[in-house]
């Protein structure tokens, strides 16, 4: 594939906007070794969403690629730039019709288990991607368009869609659908759960749940991929992922040095890491969509975009976003975060906080009269919205919850925070019995807009969907489905970005970091673009 | 052979319990809302396909009558098969061994610190006019501390601030000593109390000053005589510090990030895993049934008037 | 125990209870009061013990938490000490079928840890003070049935009700006038202890995320959010830490204090 104009445009983005930042224009590297070094240990202390399995085709948690990505290696590399490189497809072809990938596989890969990789090989990932025994919570959504593959020769692929799909590549970049072996999936798919074999850098050694994954070294590793800065295996002997829940207890392991990098550096402490000179900092923003309220579009009192715009416009998410994060979140300037190829950058400061247009557009939709709480009323029904969240809700999620209720209630809207069981929870997500429901979806194409708002995405009795909103809009619906085909999507996806902030179909808060923090005797950590999580392939230790 | 027949009924008794316990918990999860198959792959951050979902369904039997499930699963247990878990597609005893260890080893180690703590305070202190004042508020202050405050201000000082333990579980002897602790000084407190009182009780007694005229010292007194009355007054307390152990391990493993049963049956509830639930419950109530059973035998052991009565 | 300490800690109950009923005679600040843009600042004048992460008033939050947070453990006890009293007493009394089905029932209640138990209540009830009182409550009834169902039969064969009986005073009026109080009272005393766990308890659930919704404060869930923020704000930890440490510390002396004195023995 050939670089599009997008992913250029995107690449300019990405440089100028707030990509990926590191700890300080002098991060302590002056003067220190900066040939690797072979051997030692690492521990990442992540936070408490341990996948439940970790077939990487069989989970969902944002943990997911952290633990799956070191063992099991992907058929492209997604770049920071948006661009897609080989990885263990040394090339593809494209068919005019959207419809035919054609692989070229590369050659000399071998899983752990002695599996060769090929064309087959390819071809059971998909199978067992879809095979409905996986029981796979997300990678089997996102290649649904996929509908057979044909083995051309031992090392080449033919995959066939049901529909043009345009982020396949993409997607297929992702964590979730990394490679299997085949000879696993053949012959004891159960044991893939708990014991997950790849091509990959490392080899996975054990899993105690609830506390730490363990790793070592594939001595036999040369196949990285292309964008990597060295080739043959990786450099650390050993890893470990430990699940430290508490972000108190999280920051304070990498303090203490009980670890040498933590994922998800709690905001709080951000500052304190950034002043540390035996710290460093790495950021990068998930692309997708950002950290948002969705609003119930298809009963009142979302159903009147009117009301939306009202309630968009009484938060002040500025000061919100500010206080929850200690001044380190990016607010959300529309539907996709800034790192999402297809970002409309030229939509950004459209939503303002304006309490008086608040209170006035809820007036023009009738909204008029108050009780005595200062609630407002209309045909004497009182202007309420229920919010369900779970009992683990993240407490900064929270935060906002709370300080949305009480911007919602200076003009006159009265949010009701809810937590029913769990299982009542879901239930009424499935129903869209609520009027405000939380979340982010964390992808690396503007398609996550087709996921989270195309109308064919809301849930019924047949489907599920993420259209939490439960959108319907024909000309948004237009745009979406257009962008899939499309060989260039950037402007379909600027329209869209353009509707939606005419729509409102959510209040979007903030864009979600992956904040890594690290004692700077860990060298040469990045992340994998495509689903930003630490990525341990040219990772050393210098000690 | 009175004692055999006794340890038999007991234990017919006991699989009675264990039977209602897993009914009782089957009618709770099956008849409350919600759809398993959504809890096994559904989720934020989650998009099953209807064939994925239905997948689920047929798999576990989600889509028979209740009547028809309980009695699998009842079949199945009473086969010693406890199932596969819906949500960590593992074997039920798998999951369960995997964190019972460590459960075992936290309540164990917060048991005997525990208790060895109240004994050794109250054996001090009985009947001392000056210590005991002091002792008896430290103990009421430990007992009405809720662990999980405990346990944050542990944290903060021991490991945050002072560095002197590790602040997650798992990472040798050294990270057991804080939730050890968070767990056992709650039930020193109260144990410590009531043993006191007993002491002091027995210390009054006129074997006790007959002891003392014989020119009996009165460490040996206490160490001889008083001791053995603590001790039955320990066994009586089983119940509570038994089930103060079980239930302050949940908070105990949340806070200090340790592996453990307690954060395994919450989550297994949360996602109504019920073959993973049934079997911590039945693991719950076993050991309650052998506790009260080895409790029973220790009182026929500590006084055998009882033999009589058993 | 010394008159002191006891008459101390009465009156720290006497002023959580005003507390409970008239929050406002001791916070003059909304406990809702949000403020974005004064999160988790240190006590001031202003706020005599800082602010939360929604710059709400720490000191308001928890004496507007009192009611929730007291509610917890005597509501819970409430409902543990009716439910688990009328069982024990038809254990106590009634044939054996009766008596054997109530203490089987109560058996497999108690193979369930307090804790665990209300776990499930609350995971099938789902959260809130209400649901939070149902479980803690319904964790305790069987051990409260036992020692009714104990103190009832104990009551049954002594010589006064006995006595009653022989006089042909009628079954019904007995059981009121004689065997209630008589079994009620001693295990009255216990629950005033057993209020000091329930409330532990209580805040337990709420730090698990499963007792009194936001906004509204509860001490239990205060501590449980004030934990994420411990290296910046300690008076968030710490005062309703406090908080529950000195209300459960009164409700224990009170109540250990009413048993020596129903023992006959001097405080």
């Amino acid at each position: 594939m050939t670089k599009t104009p997008l992913a250029v445009l995107t690449a300019a983005l990405l440089l100028t906007g707030c990509g990926v930042t590191t700890g300080g224009p002098d991060d302590g590297t002056a003067g220190a070794s900066t040939t690797p070094k072979r051997g030692g240990t690492l521990i990442l202390g992540e936070n408490g969403q341990e996948p439940t399995c970790l077939d990487p085709h069989g989970n969902a948690s944002s943990d997911g690629p952290v633990s799956t990505v070191p063992v099991s290696d992907s058929l492209v590399w997604f770049d920071a730039d948006g661009t897609i490189q080989p990885w263990l497809a040394e090339s593809w072809k494209v068919s005019g019709d959207g419809l035919t990938y054609t692989f070229k596989l590369r050659q000399g890969v071998r899983f752990h288990d002695g599996a060769a990789w090929n064309a087959e090989a390819l071809k059971s990932n998909f199978e067992h991607m879809r095979d409905p025994a996986t029981k796979s919570p997300l990678a089997a959504s996102y290649i649904a368009p996929y509908k057979d593959g044909e083995v051309v020769d031992e090392y080449t692929l033919k995959v066939k869609l049901n529909s043009p799909y345009r982020p396949f590549l993409d997607i297929l970049a992702q964590g979730y659908l990394g490679m299997i072996s085949p000879k696993q999936i053949k012959e004891s798919p159960e044991s893939i759960c708990t014991h997950p074999i790849g091509s990959g850098p490392f080899i996975f050694d054990q899993w105690t749940k609830g506390q730490s994954i363990t790793y070592h070294r594939n001595p036999d590793y040369n196949w990285g991929p292309k964008s990597a800065k060295h080739t043959g295996p990786a450099y650390l002997e050993k890893l470990e992922i430990r699940f430290l829940a508490e972000d108190a207890t999280r920051y304070n392991a990498l303090a203490s040095g009980e670890v040498h990098a933590i994922d998800f550096t709690p905001p709080q402490n951000v500052e304190d890491v950034k002043a540390n000179p035996d710290l460093g900092f790495l950021s990068a923003i998930r692309p997708g969509h950002p950290m948002a309220f969705w609003l119930n579009t298809s009963r009142p009192p979302f159903d009147d975009v009117k009301v939306r715009r009202a309630l968009l416009a009484a938060v002040d998410r500025e000061s919100i976003i500010k206080g929850i994060s200690f001044g380190q979140y990016q607010v959300a300037q529309g539907f996709v975060t800034s790192s999402t190829p297809g970002y409309a950058e030229g939509l950004s400061g459209t939503i303002k906080h304006d309490e008086a247009q608040a209170n006035k557009l809820l007036d023009e939709a009738g909204w008029t009269a108050r009780d005595k709480d200062g609630i407002r009323l209309k045909d004497g029904k009182r202007l309420t919205a229920y919010f369900p969240i779970a009992a683990n809700f993240p407490a900064q999620r929270m935060q906002i919850a709370v300080q949305t209720q009480a911007a919602a209630r200076r003009i006159g809207l009265d949010i009701q925070l809810q937590t029913p069981p769990e299982q009542e929870l879901s239930d009424r997500s499935v129903k869209g019995d609520y009027d405000l429901s939380s979340g982010l979806w964390a992808t690396n194409t503007a398609d996550v807009l087709w996921i989270q708002y195309s109308s064919k995405n809301i849930t019924t009795d047949k489907r599920r969907g993420q259209n939490v909103a439960r959108l319907s809009d024909a000309g948004l619906d237009d745009l979406l489905e257009k962008a899939r085909s499309a060989e260039d999507p950037t402007e379909l996806y600027n329209q869209a970005q353009a509707r939606l902030l005419e729509l409102v179909p959510a209040i979007p808060f903030y864009d979600d970091p992956r904040p890594v923090a690290y004692h700077k005797k860990v060298r040469d950590l990045s992340f994998t673009p495509a689903y930003p999580s630490p990525y341990f392939y040219d990772t050393w230790l210098e000690e | 052979m009175r004692t055999v027949k006794f340890i038999g009924w007991r234990l017919l008794a006991g699989v009675g319990v264990l039977w209602g316990a897993a009914t009782l918990t089957f009618l709770v999860v099956h008849f409350t809302p919600g759809d398993p198959a959504e809890a096994v792959v559904g989720g934020e951050g989650a998009a099953p396909t209807p064939e994925v979902l239905a997948q689920v369904r047929s798999e576990y039997g989600l889509d028979l009558p209740w009547y028809e499930q309980y009695a699998a699963h009842l079949w199945r247990i009473v086969h010693g098969d406890f199932g596969t878990s819906y949500r960590l597609h593992t074997p039920v005893t798998q999951a369960i061994g995997e964190q019972a260890a460590a459960t075992a080893e936290l309540a164990l180690a917060a048991a005997v610190t525990g208790l060895l703590l109240a004994v050794v305070v109250a054996l001090a202190t009985a009947g001392r006019r000056r210590w005991r004042g002091l002792a008896s508020a430290v103990e009421l202050v430990a007992a009405s501390t809720p662990t999980f405050w405990l346990g944050i201000v542990l944290l903060t000082v021991f490991s945050f601030g002072l560095r002197l333990f590790p602040s997650s579980g798992g990472q040798g002897p050294a990270s057991l000593v804080l939730p050890a602790l968070c767990l056992a000084l709650p039930i020193a407190g109260v144990l410590g109390h009531v043993l006191r009182e007993a002491l002091e009780e027995v210390l009054d007694e006129p074997f006790i000053v007959s002891a003392r005229a014989r020119g009996l010292g009165d460490t040996a007194v206490r160490l001889r005589h008083a001791l053995r009355h603590a001790l039955t007054t320990l066994v009586t307390m089983t119940g509570f510090w038994v089930g103060a152990l079980l239930g302050g391990a949940v908070v105990t493993e949340t806070l200090f990030t340790r592996q453990g049963i307690g954060r395994l049956l919450v989550s297994a509830v949360n996602a109504k895993d019920l073959p993973l639930v049934l079997g911590v419950v039945l693991l719950s109530a076993l050991v309650y049934v052998l506790v009260n059973l080895v409790v029973d035998l220790l009182y026929l052991v500590i006084d055998p008037r009882l033999k009589e009565a058993a | 125990m010394n008159r002191l300490g006891v008459w101390l800690a009465g009156a720290v109950l006497a002023v959580l209870v005003l507390t409970a009923l008239a929050p406002g005679l001791f916070a003059g600040q909304d406990p809702l009061a949000v403020d974005s843009g004064a999160t988790l600042q240190a006590p001031s004048a202003a706020h005599l013990l800082g602010t939360d992460e929604n710059g709400r008033d720490v000191l308001s939050r928890i004496v507007h938490g009192t009611r929730a947070s007291l509610l917890l453990g005597f509501g819970a006890i409430a409902v543990a000490l009716v439910i688990g009293g009328l069982l024990g007493l038809a254990a106590g009394l009634g044939n054996r079928l009766v008596e054997n089905v109530i203490m089987r029932l109560s058996d497999v209640g108690m193979a369930f840890p307090e804790l665990l138990l209300a776990l499930v209540v609350i995971t099938v009830a789902g959260g809130g003070t209400a649901n939070a009182i149902l479980a803690i409550g319904v964790a305790n009834i069987p051990s409260y049935a036992r020692l009714v169902r104990a103190q009832t039969l104990a009551i049954r064969r002594s010589l006064y009700v006995e006595a009653a009986y022989a006089l042909g005073l009628p079954g019904p009026r007995v059981i009121l006038r004689h065997v209630l109080p008589n079994a009620v009272k001693p295990v009255l005393i216990l629950a005033t202890i057993g209020v000091g766990t329930a409330l532990v308890a209580g805040s337990a659930l709420s730090f698990l995320g499963l007792g009194t919704p936001p906004p509204e404060p509860e001490w239990g869930s205060m501590l449980s959010t004030a934990r994420n923020f411990i290296s910046r704000a300690w008076w968030y930890g710490v005062f309703p830490g406090l908080a529950i440490t000195l209300t459960v510390i009164s409700v224990t002396v009170v109540g250990r204090a009413l048993r020596l004195r129903s023992e006959g023995r001097t405080w």
